[in-house]
């Protein structure tokens, strides 16, 4: 008998250690990292020695944090270290810190998170991290960035303060096969609009049997989201209120239908993406395709061509369409983040640490770095374009976009609406409604007319 | 009377000692997480976790994917547990005759499945489902049309429900296999000498003895039918499929905890399958009679 009240006093002691563990790592939080102020640590001197624990995913990121590091320890005599985690930085990287996050546990020093996912952790998480602008990252530097993506930062938590520190930024480009377009007696430097587009397309094709672009067989997401931004309309406002019900989504839905009406498009599964879209005119994809297309297809070597996504009209402002970007955080409860905010700030900002970003084909989002040599380089593939030049020039035009935690779930409500107008038959206007009242029904939150 | 009960003690110190592992094991891994889970379904989750009462559940009952989740899973369950179960039985009682060579060899190839990575299954099963892949090939080599495995609603829940089918059918070959060599041969030679046939055999005495094993095999079927997450996720990009054909509640699980980061509203979703697996099971248990509870 003894030993069974035994067992059942280990089964009650473990359970209330468990669950006061829970509760009180939440509330040990502010009491033992995070009772210094950004300011305070701002002002702290340089830390000499250290390792800093990053979770990014392996391959240029964590090349390039090497590479900063020696320009970083060589410049202020530190010796300071890198411990590189492979985690990708979206929903990997959202598994594997939010249970640390809730559990009150050590967090690494830097994480590499992707802007579209920084939304939904920010929305429970804010107090967990530093903010690059109570640091005076944003102060001194943020202008030096595409004010996009200042502006995507500066919207992520629920406070409106930034947290980020930006690293990377791309807007949706137009990739297209200069030498198939050529030989169907296209020259695109005259597409200037998507009627344009269209029409080239249908020559193409005529021409070489090629179709125009990709769209998915359940239901196209992409091109209607880089249409309506196009027109200067994020799917979001600032609120987080819907703007799916608005004229400029129903104008790309009709774009779209004159493409698919005029039998320009190859359909498939997202995942083959790419590997379609490489057989086709045009791929429409961030700057990231770039060094996936070399890799993949190098048969194609010279015959493609970078440009701006063709515009709705003339006459109106063309905006670039939003692909993404990741930015680094600095956790509270970390050992070393005094030196993570140092080094963190030196690695975005210091001009030989942004060139060796661009060697590894990575696109930053500070702007300083399109000035150095190493953005003027030539592109074999692209038949020696100076594509980040032209990357470059498209981000300028950005649209200023916000990522809710709820911003990524929209994507499966569109391509739902999509796949009910092309197998359905459905309206526009119908298909759009019913999935705007289900997505505001989940998040409770307003729909713009 | 002095010495029996002390060899009581004994007997019962030592059988508290050797469940001592397990019961640790179990409070920590099952019992303190289950207690938690149910914390957080009446919780925020965030820097603090505080008490919202039942609003977790009043948002997940106001979110229409909730119902489309099981919607999805039921019909998934309808088509599924009937004909693995079946098809188990077929080959549990193939398997069980003496005469049959190889028995061990097909045993194995049986429940092969069972024991493979869902996610390969999914990604093996990802390229036949492909518009020019292996099973497009036979229907077109028969003369048929191509089928939207993927890309329409309906074969989108087809194609999720085949490869539950495959994947299961082993395992419940096995286990009713089991059960199969628990049933006296004796029973069967009463059965020959009174004159039954194969048939008659097969159900008055296979399936009525059976009944116990094939209970647990469907409720089986059913939690992990609920919980179902791999292969919708590894088929469709975002888990979805055509018109939300695919998502299960496991999907809707799991993009409620690490998409939304709403760890709140997510175990209220896990409770739900909790109350709705206990359902079912009682549900099975009254259909298939009370010589069951054995």
């Amino acid at each position: 008998m003894k030993l069974s009240k035994f067992l059942g006093g280990v089964a009650v002691v473990a359970a209330v250690l468990t669950l006061a563990g829970c509760s009180g790592g939440t509330s040990s939080k502010d009491s033992k990292s995070g009772n210094k102020t950004e300011a305070d640590l701002a002002k702290a001197e340089r830390v000499k020695t250290g390792t800093l624990e990053v979770y990014a995913p392996k391959g240029k990121n964590t090349d390039y944090l090497q590479e900063s590091l020696k320009i970083y320890n060589k410049k202020y005599k530190t010796s300071l270290k890198i411990k590189a985690v492979d985690v990708a930085p979206n929903v990997p990287m959202v598994q594997k810190i939010t249970p640390k996050l809730v559990a009150g546990e050590k967090m690494p020093d830097l994480i590499f998170l992707q802007d579209s996912n920084a939304g939904s952790i920010f929305n429970k998480f804010e107090k967990n991290f530093y903010s690059s602008e109570d640091y005076g990252f944003v102060k001194k530097y943020g202008s030096n960035f595409y004010s996009a993506k200042m502006n995507m930062l500066a919207n992520v938590a629920p406070s409106k303060k930034t947290y980020g520190f930006p690293n990377d930024w791309g807007n949706a480009a137009m990739f297209y096969n200069d030498k198939a377009f050529k030989s169907a007696g296209i020259d695109m430097d005259d597409i200037k609009t998507w009627d344009e587009f269209i029409e080239a397309g249908k020559q193409l094709k005529a021409k070489t049997g090629k179709n125009l672009l990709f769209m998915r067989d359940t239901g196209e997401l992409d091109l209607v989201n880089y249409l309506t931004e196009e027109q200067g309309l994020s799917m979001f406002d600032k609120s987080g209120n819907l703007n799916l019900l608005k004229p400029e989504v129903k104008k790309a839905y009709q774009i779209i239908k004159k493409i698919q009406d005029a039998d320009l498009v190859s359909y498939g599964n997202s995942k083959d993406y790419t590997a379609i879209g490489q057989k086709c005119g045009a791929i429409f994809a961030g700057g990231w395709l770039a060094s996936y297309q070399a890799n993949d297809y190098p048969d194609d070597s010279g015959d493609w061509r970078i440009g701006k996504v063709p515009a709705i009209s003339e006459s109106a402002k063309s905006y670039s369409p939003m692909s993404g970007g990741s930015s680094y955080y600095v956790p509270k409860k970390s050992n070393n983040p005094t030196a993570a905010l140092q080094f963190i700030s030196f690695a975005l900002t210091n001009q030989d640490c942004l060139a060796s970003y661009m060697d590894l084909s990575g696109l930053p989002a500070n702007t300083k770095a399109y000035d150095t040599e190493a953005s003027h380089k030539k592109f074999a593939y692209y038949g020696d374009q100076e594509i980040l030049q032209t990357l470059n020039e498209i981000s300028k035009d950005s649209i200023e976009g916000y990522a809710f935690p709820y911003t990524a779930d929209l994507g499966n409500y569109i391509e739902a609406a999509s796949y009910d107008i092309k197998k359905n038959g459905t309206s526009v206007d119908k298909a759009l409604q019913k999935q705007a009242d289900e997505f505001v029904a989940k998040y409770s939150i307003k729909v713009n007319k | 009377m002095n010495k029996r009960r002390k060899k009581i003690t004994n007997f019962s110190k030592a059988a508290y000692s050797m469940m001592l592992p397990f019961l640790i094991f179990f409070i920590i891994t099952i019992l303190i997480p289950t207690i938690m889970s149910l914390w957080f379904s009446f919780s925020q989750v965030s820097d603090s976790i505080d008490f919202v009462g039942l609003s977790n559940f009043k948002a997940i009952f106001k979110d229409p994917l909730f119902f489309k989740s099981y919607y999805n899973v039921f019909i998934f369950m309808f088509f599924s547990i009937p004909i693995t179960v079946l098809l188990a039985l077929i080959f549990a009682v193939l398997l069980n005759k003496p005469t049959i060579k190889g028995r061990g060899f097909f045993r194995t190839v049986y429940y092969l499945p069972a024991v493979t990575s869902i996610v390969a299954v999914s990604s093996v099963f990802l390229t036949f489902y492909n518009p020019t892949g292996l099973f497009n090939a036979v229907v077109t080599a028969f003369g048929g049309q191509p089928i939207p495995w993927l890309t329409d609603p309906f074969w989108a829940r087809v194609s999720i429900i085949i490869i539950s089918i495959w994947l299961n059918v082993g395992y419940y070959t096995v286990l009713f296999l089991a059960g199969l060599q628990n049933i006296s041969g004796e029973i069967y030679e009463s059965a020959d000498i009174d004159g039954a046939n194969s048939f008659q055999q097969f159900f008055k005495i296979t399936i009525p003895m059976l009944k116990p094993v094939i209970l647990m095999g469907m409720i089986l079927s059913t939690i992990n039918g609920l919980g179902a997450f791999e292969v919708p996720n590894i088929l469709f990009k975002n888990g979805f499929g055509p018109e939300s054909s695919a998502v299960t509640v496991g999907v809707n699980l799991y993009k409620t905890s690490f998409e939304m980061v709403d760890f709140g509203k997510a175990s209220a979703i896990s409770w739900t399958m909790v109350i709705v697996a206990a359902i079912l099971s009682v549900i099975q248990f009254i259909i298939g009679g009370k010589d069951n509870e054995a």
